[in-house]
């Protein structure tokens, strides 16, 4: 394992572990009598990136920006609606369910409610193990012992049941059900924002120890840019199915150039009461995903949206050092630390108007 | 075991500053339990703060601290299993415990307002904005028809609700996460109360709809001069809001200061603790985030000494059998911790070598 994390480290292209290539995912919406399809939540639209052995790379977004929905669709939790995902250079579609879970695993957010309270915790750790038919019963138990020791529950628990646990202890054993097929990918879905602050950290600390003994990868889902600016090495930020701006983590959150990456960063609220300082506030609210708007999606809240914006889609441009930014106008603020205009909430209220009004015509 | 916990030292549960203010809202050594199966739950055990006048003071901790029962008990609004069993709060010069129901219904809403974090359990569903913000106008103003429409409409104008003639009929369903906050906002807001308690206003919205609802809250503060309880867990959003901030532990208050002085040197271990165990973006990527180790205790088997004793990388003998009081140190801030016993003036407010060796000898 250790020595795959070592090869990892020089960069040539057969590093890359996962790698999602326009992938679109549409859910369909029922509706009338017949519940027959009226329309379609654009969840995610042709989102492209790689995921490199050994890395964590990370996709942020407020809620409805579609993050946890790529994640689901890798795993194949949800089928594709077009697009490819291939997983150490083979499609995911085409490989066999078993095989999958042995390499790709998910811990959620919900430490609660994603384990089955009839279950002992052992139970529940050594299901996958059960389903794979993997070793004797006395075999599978020492390796449940040795995964509950590894994230730091005692084996001693193992016939207890989830509710005795607290909810950073049952992070643990999320943690410990995803590990215990030894897989080599991990997609950690919000593994944090439903603990106690006290306890995230714990858990945090535990993912990098857990990365650096297993040589695993991580696509890290998340809301909270802290935490991922700690986590993560690379950085996608979602808008409305779409990614926005990606780059290396150092370089995403001292050059961010997409007006709403830049938003995003200035409404988090700094622990620091000396530090006053200027924030840009983006008026207005995530646009419906059953009918965004044409153009740049981001185009009713953003205060530099020109004509072009309300009419053609922005490419993911290469910025340099791969950093990658959808937006027409980049080139104006690409100029580190030009502030932003403040677009008001009259102004916001006006563009929605006009883009409602000629998106029905 | 409890009594230990029961004696107030007169004069040193708050800050001296704050002690000495305009107090419009003062609650004393307030104590509000929970008669469960099991025995009893000290949700709140003897916790003091007071907010002055046009001022904000944070309320953080964890979940379970009793930062949301402390303020539920300000309005009265705790049931059956709980009950405020002891301590006073004074609201500029009555002690709303002592009021009759009717009474304290007419300050809820037109004195005081309160919101919450989940505007979709807090809003009634099956009425439209228009109702529920008519209701609080009909309840403490004697207004006509009219008057009530056009207070309803001003207030949703005030909280940034776009075409409020329209949203006024909308329910609360077919409105989003943002939207709802702010209509519970512009309910709390309708009587233009003196205080607004605000317990995790923000923790359920986005960031960049978080950040429009605190410049709200702000906005409304500056112009009406109100003063505001604002309950979070977010350190953040303290530093932006606050001006004092009183930080609880399982049902008590373990430091009280200002917001200055208590982010620029924490003095509880468990404050020192909670602000550098989560990561900022200012935060060393490379270094591991530190832990705050073990996780709260129960609120049915309490230890008997200090309540964060299994978690506390200072704990000495002491602390196993001795609840630490509050006590105030020379700069004006009160901190319940062995770590400072009470000093002579002159006393920096740093542990004693003292202390120290004793941590060592304990372990």
């Amino acid at each position: 394992m250790a020595t795959d994390i070592a090869a990892a480290g020089n960069g040539a292209s057969d590093d890359v572990l996962v790698s999602v290539q326009k992938l679109t995912k549409h859910f369909p919406v029922r509706g009338g009598i017949l519940l027959r399809t009226i329309a379609h939540v654009h969840a995610a639209d042709e989102v492209s990136f790689d995921i490199k052995r050994g890395e964590t790379f990370g996709l942020v977004g407020e809620s409805g920006c579609g993050k946890t929905t790529v994640g689901r669709t890798i795993l194949r939790i949800y089928p594709a609606t077009s697009g490819e995902i291939y997983f150490g250079g083979e499609d995911v579609s085409k490989l066999d369910r078993k095989v999958l879970a042995r390499n790709m695993q998910i811990i959620f957010q919900d430490p609660y409610g994603s384990l089955d309270p009839r279950i002992t915790v052992g139970g529940i750790i050594g299901e996958g193990l059960e389903v794979h038919k993997i070793g004797t019963p006395e075999e599978r138990n020492d390796q449940i012992r040795e995964i509950m020791d590894i994230v730091g529950i005692s084996s001693h628990y193992a016939q207890r049941y989830p509710h005795e646990f607290s909810g950073g202890q049952r992070q643990r054993i999320g943690i410990a059900r995803a590990l215990v097929l030894r897989p080599q990918f991990l997609v950690c879905d919000e593994p944090v924002s439903a603990l106690d602050v006290s306890i995230q950290s714990q858990i945090l600390n535990l993912l990098r120890d857990l990365q650096g003994e297993f040589g695993l990868t991580y696509l890290f889902i998340a809301h909270n840019l802290a935490v991922v600016r700690y986590v993560c090495d690379r950085v996608a930020v979602m808008y409305l199915g779409k990614i926005v701006e990606q780059a290396d983590t150092p370089d995403l959150f001292s050059n961010a150039i997409h007006p709403y990456t830049r938003a995003l960063m200035d409404a988090i609220p700094v622990p620091d009461p000396s530090e006053q300082r200027e924030r840009l506030i983006i008026p207005g609210e995530l646009p419906s995903p059953t009918n965004p708007p044409q153009g740049c999606r981001f185009n009713t809240r953003c205060a530099v949206a020109q004509d072009v914006c309300f009419n053609e889609e922005p490419p993911l441009r290469d910025f340099g050092d791969g950093h990658l930014v959808a937006c027409h106008v980049a080139e104006d603020f690409d100029r580190r630390g030009t502030p932003l205009p403040q677009l008001s909430s009259e102004m916001h209220n006006a563009i929605t108007d006009s883009v409602r009004s000629s998106s029905t015509d | 075991m409890s009594e230990v916990n029961g004696a107030p030292e007169p004069g040193m549960q708050l800050p001296e500053r704050v002690e000495k203010g305009d107090l419009l809202l003062s609650v004393r050594n307030l104590r509000t339990h929970f008669r469960v199966r099991d025995g009893v739950v000290r949700a709140v055990d003897g916790v003091s703060y007071a907010i002055e006048r046009g001022k904000t003071l944070g309320l953080v901790g964890e979940s379970g601290c009793g930062k949301s029962v402390s303020a539920l008990s300000v309005m009265r609004l705790i049931r059956p299993p709980g009950d405020i069993v002891g301590g006073e709060v004074m609201w500029q010069d009555r002690d709303l415990r002592g009021l009759s129901d009717r009474q304290m219904r007419s300050v809820r809403g037109d004195e005081i307002s309160m919101i919450f974090q989940e505007p979709m359990t807090a809003l009634n569903p099956v009425f439209n904005t228009g109702n529920q913000i008519g209701e609080v106008l009909r309840e403490h103003r004697d207004f006509t028809g009219k008057q009530r429409y056009e207070r309803t409409i001003e207030v949703l104008r005030l909280v940034g609700i776009p075409q409020p003639e329209q949203r006024v009929k909308a329910y609360p369903h077919e409105l989003s996460g943002g939207m709802r906050q702010r209509v519970m906002i512009a309910m709390a807001l309708a009587c233009e109360p003196q205080l607004l308690l605000a317990d995790e206003p923000t923790t359920a919205l986005d960031v960049t709809i978080q950040a429009q609802i605190l410049e709200l809250i702000r906005e409304i503060r500056a112009r009406t001069g109100m003063a505001l309880l604002l309950i979070t867990h977010d350190l953040g959003v303290i530093a932006e809001m606050a001006d004092d901030v009183a930080v609880m532990y399982t049902g008590e208050v373990v430091e009280y200061a200002d917001v200055r002085s208590l982010f620029a040197a924490p003095k509880h271990p468990y404050t020192r603790g909670l602000m550098t165990s989560i990561p900022s973006l200012m935060t060393d990527r490379t270094e591991r985030l530190s832990t705050i180790r073990g996780s709260v205790p129960h609120m049915m088997r309490l230890p008997a000494g200090c309540l964060f004793q299994s978690r506390c990388p200072e704990a000495m003998n002491i602390c196993r059998d001795n609840r630490p009081q509050l006590q105030r140190l020379d700069d004006g801030r009160t901190v319940r911790c062995h770590l400072y016993p009470q000093r002579p003036s002159g006393y920096d407010g740093e542990p004693l070598p003292q202390a120290r060796a004793t941590a060592g000898s304990a372990t």
